[in-house]
């Protein structure tokens, strides 16, 4: 499992994606981390993603990091949504969108929720922008040199890796073809 | 054949076109330099790409046009087609057969809960308006299949669907129009399979007639003569004739020898005594003729003495057994009388204690329309009950992964679990029922979030008949009234079977008009007040007689009859109703109570001859020996009288004869003095 989503990242960053669909896979999946699952909100934003040109692999790859890693941001979270919720300034939006009957699905008013929604909104453009960077980095410089490096290429010629390259192939094509 | 270029690179691009929608789309190395190594410029200066490449380098091209038309736009149009396929399919179906899956899938729940063929016509289902609604359903009566149990005609339901989707069912309104009840159909609507019910409910095999407290009419002269051989052991005065009469004979002829020795005593001296009283005292002349005349008397004096002091200890024992008798006479009377009092109370003669027509009326009332209510309200309580949420029904929540935060609360209106807020329902010119709408408001599961008690309504109109409801069912936290109702029934027929029979009475029509007030409290006790109005007085009498006579005098005087009352029911269901107000009671008990003196008057009669009868023979026996003891008394004073009449005489003469003698005793004490004195004169 975890070799097949190193192997989705990899043909994801040797593709001709561009890198801001990778970047944008890769923020929204910190923003879909940091917001507990059981709620519209998240729900929304993660079906919205699906229609976006983003690399859906990478999206769900990322998440499933960022998830482990938001277990120990939510109490930090959760002090930021407090903040944010108990506002006095923002406290009549809040009861007016408290009010607003789908709105009450989206759970909002949970502190997490809040803190993690800020705190992804926030920390999208940075890792979106980051990322973005670090792929035109790595196509750019390190893709060769790892490609041309001896152990690359030993590995390579290994017959199980080959067997997993090729079976990798025929299903991201499929993939490809389906998208 | 060669293989064509893909259609992005058999077009011409300028070179700032070619950059823009081609290089600037490419992000690898190697895909740029195979891109330049197959582009060339033209003459014109525009960008084409080298048709003439070799396979590998076509294959190559092919690559990159495929990655560079992925490498477009931010949305998945694709996806975003299949999305709109899918609604628009969902939407399809939806038109096509939703509500006919919904109106199968109602019938079957409903078939399941009433046991019994359910059909629903015209149902529809407006998911975003949250509105159910269904032209007809009528649901059969499992026990009468040919029958339906209800129908309703157009109805709809809205429902607040944000509120469904957090778990809570608020109903904004239900209208529902034509409701009718038992209704005939066409075909059975016995489910098949379903267990055939018992054709109908046995009658009760019959009520047992109250007799408690039945006013007794008819005391016939067997009725007394019975009860007097019932009670005769038991009557004191008979055991005091017995004793007397099996006494006396003995002590009556004691003293009766006693005074008649005494008499003749008496009459034995009688010619002794005609002898004294024949001595004339005046024809004694001499001294001798004294001394006999004093020699006659003083033996009968004598006797006659000795008489008088036999007959006077004689008398003073009688007077003393006379007095005995002259006291159990007393008592034989006072027991006499004493045994009728107690056989007139067995008689069970009407006092008019009774409560009353009118409290039987108002207790029948009651029992038949506030019993119902009383029932029909207090399973509405348990049901709104039912309703409310429990800790049980809450649903256990897994034990999160993450950490969940707080949720702020900010003002909201929190809803109940479940709230009715408006019900409406009509029926229109039924002719089993006529016209009927009721409304139903608030019904909620928790009422204190509402704030607001559920308030019904309900009128009905049929031919004279209407009722009138509306009252409020408030379980929010402490109120002491839960419930208030008021009901207005007009015009509807009433019979009585029961409860008049002390009246003879065997059943009564009327019409009627009843306002009942009904609250219950906390604790579930009720109290309320009641107007009735009973009007076309139609009564039945079990028999003709005095009483029944009386009163259909009475009542056919009355135009209504109206009752005011004030009840109360405890929490274990008693009943304690009073009267507060009415016009026929007085009416009534006027007209009983001088019938009951007149029929009291005529069984004491009745007892009292019956009772004599019962004690004559035993006492005129008693009345012989007493008027024998009443003779002997007058004897016996007789003789002491004249024992006495013959003391007086004989002492009486005896006097005179002493006199004589003394008389003569002087004078011969005078000449012997006389002659002494002339003999001292001599000497």
């Amino acid at each position: 499992m975890f070799i097949t989503w190193i192997a989705k990242i990899v043909a994801a960053l040797n593709s001709n994606i561009r890198p801001r669909q990778i970047a944008a896979a890769v923020a929204l999946a910190l923003l879909l981390a940091l917001i507990p699952k059981a709620n519209l909100l998240w729900v929304t934003l993660f079906v919205i993603t699906f229609f976006l040109k983003i690399n859906q692999a990478v999206e769900l790859t990322f998440l499933a990091l960022f998830d482990l890693i938001a277990l120990f941001l939510d109490p930090l979270l959760h002090l930021l949504g407090y903040a944010v919720l108990t506002l006095p300034l923002l406290h009549d939006l809040f009861t007016a969108l408290y009010n607003v009957p789908i709105l009450y699905f989206f759970k909002f008013y949970n502190t997490v929720v809040m803190g993690g929604l800020i705190a992804g909104i926030v920390l999208f453009v940075p890792v979106y922008l980051l990322a973005r960077r670090g792929i035109n980095i790595y196509r750019d410089k390190i893709r060769e040199k790892i490609a041309h490096s001896k152990l690359v290429k030993g590995f390579l010629k290994n017959p199980l890796v080959m067997a997993i390259k090729n079976t990798f192939g025929k299903a991201y094509n499929f993939y490809a073809n389906l998208r | 054949m060669a293989k064509k270029l893909p259609k992005i690179f058999r077009k011409e691009y300028t070179e700032e076109k070619f950059n823009k929608k081609i290089v600037k789309r490419i992000y690898l190395k190697e895909y740029k330099e195979a891109l330049q190594k197959a582009a060339r410029k033209t003459t014109t200066g525009t960008i084409i790409i080298n048709p003439d490449l070799d396979k590998k380098e076509k294959k190559q091209i092919k690559k990159i046009a495929k990655s560079v038309k992925k490498n477009t736009g931010f949305v998945l149009k694709g996806r975003l087609i299949l999305l709109a396929l899918a609604a628009g399919a969902i939407i399809l179906f939806s038109a096509l057969f939703k509500d006919m899956l919904i109106e199968q899938a109602a019938e079957a729940g409903l078939q399941a809960v009433f046991n019994a063929k359910v059909d629903i016509q015209g149902l529809s289902f407006q998911i975003f308006a949250g509105r159910l609604s269904f032209n007809h359903l009528e649901v059969a009566n499992s026990d009468k299949p040919m029958r339906n149990l209800f129908e309703l005609g157009e109805t709809a339901f809205d429902i607040d669907l944000f509120e469904l989707l957090k778990g809570k069912v608020i109903l904004d309104n239900i209208m529902c129009h034509n409701i009718k009840w038992d209704t005939p159909r066409q075909t059975s609507g016995a489910l098949s399979g379903a267990p055939q019910t018992a054709a109908a409910e046995q009658e009760a095999a019959g009520e047992e007639k109250r007799e408690q407290g039945l006013f007794d009419f008819d005391i016939t002269e067997q009725d007394i003569t019975n009860l007097l051989e019932e009670q005769k052991q038991n009557l004191a005065s008979f055991k005091l004739l017995a004793d007397f009469t099996g006494r006396y004979p003995e002590l009556s002829e004691k003293w009766q020898d006693s005074i008649q020795k005494s008499s003749k005593k008496i009459d034995e001296l009688s010619a002794s005594i005609d002898k004294i009283s024949a001595i004339d005292i005046n024809k004694i002349k001499t001294p001798a003729q004294a001394q006999s005349a004093y020699n006659t008397i003083k033996p009968v004096l004598s006797d006659v003495e000795k008489l008088k002091k036999d007959i006077e200890k004689s008398s003073k024992d009688f007077q003393q057994d006379f007095d005995t008798i002259t006291k159990d006479r007393d008592r034989l009377f006072k027991a006499i009388d004493a045994d009728y009092e107690n056989l007139t109370g067995m008689l069970n003669i009407p006092q008019g204690e009774k409560g009353g027509i009118v409290s039987v009326i108002a207790q029948g009332i009651l029992e038949q329309y506030v019993g119902e209510l009383y029932a029909y309200l207090y399973q509405a309580r348990s049901y709104m009950d039912m309703l409310r949420p429990t800790s049980e029904q809450q649903v256990k929540e897994n034990k999160p992964a993450r950490f969940r935060g707080q949720d702020i609360q900010y003002p909201s209106f929190v809803k109940p679990k479940f709230w009715l807020k408006t019900m409406s329902f009509s029926v229109v010119d039924d002719e089993s029922f006529g016209t009927i709408s009721g409304e139903l408001q608030h019904a909620a599961s928790q009422p204190d979030l509402i704030n607001k008690p559920m308030t019904f309504e309900l009128k009905q109109a049929l031919k004279e008949e209407s009722v009138a409801l509306n009252g409020k069912l408030d379980l929010r936290t402490n109120r002491s009234e839960v419930l208030a109702l008021n009901l207005m029934l007009k015009g509807f027929p009433f019979k009585l079977e029961q409860g008049l029979e002390f009246l003879a009475i065997s059943d009564m029509d009327c019409t009627y008009r009843l306002d009942i007030a009904f609250s219950l409290d906390s604790r579930n006790y009720s109290s309320g007040s009641l107007q009735l109005t009973l009007t076309e007085l139609a009564i039945n009498y079990t028999e003709d007689s005095l009483i029944t006579r009386g009163l259909k005098n009475a009542i056919d005087g009355l135009d209504f009859i109206t009752i005011g009352a004030r009840y109360s029911i405890d929490a274990q269901g008693a009943l304690t109703l009073e009267i507060t107000d009415n016009n026929l009671d007085k009416l009534i008990q006027s007209v009983i109570s001088s019938i009951i003196a007149e029929l009291t008057g005529n069984a004491m009669q009745l007892l009292e001859q019956e009772l004599d009868k019962l004690l004559e023979s035993d006492l005129k026996q008693y009345e012989e020996y007493y008027q024998d003891f009443i003779d002997a008394d007058k004897d016996s004073a007789k003789n002491l009288l004249e024992i006495k009449n013959y003391e007086k005489t004989v002492n009486a003469k005896m006097k005179e004869v002493e006199k004589k003698i003394k008389k003569y005793e002087e004078g011969i004490t005078d000449t012997i003095e006389d002659k002494l004195d002339d003999i001292k004169d001599i000497f």
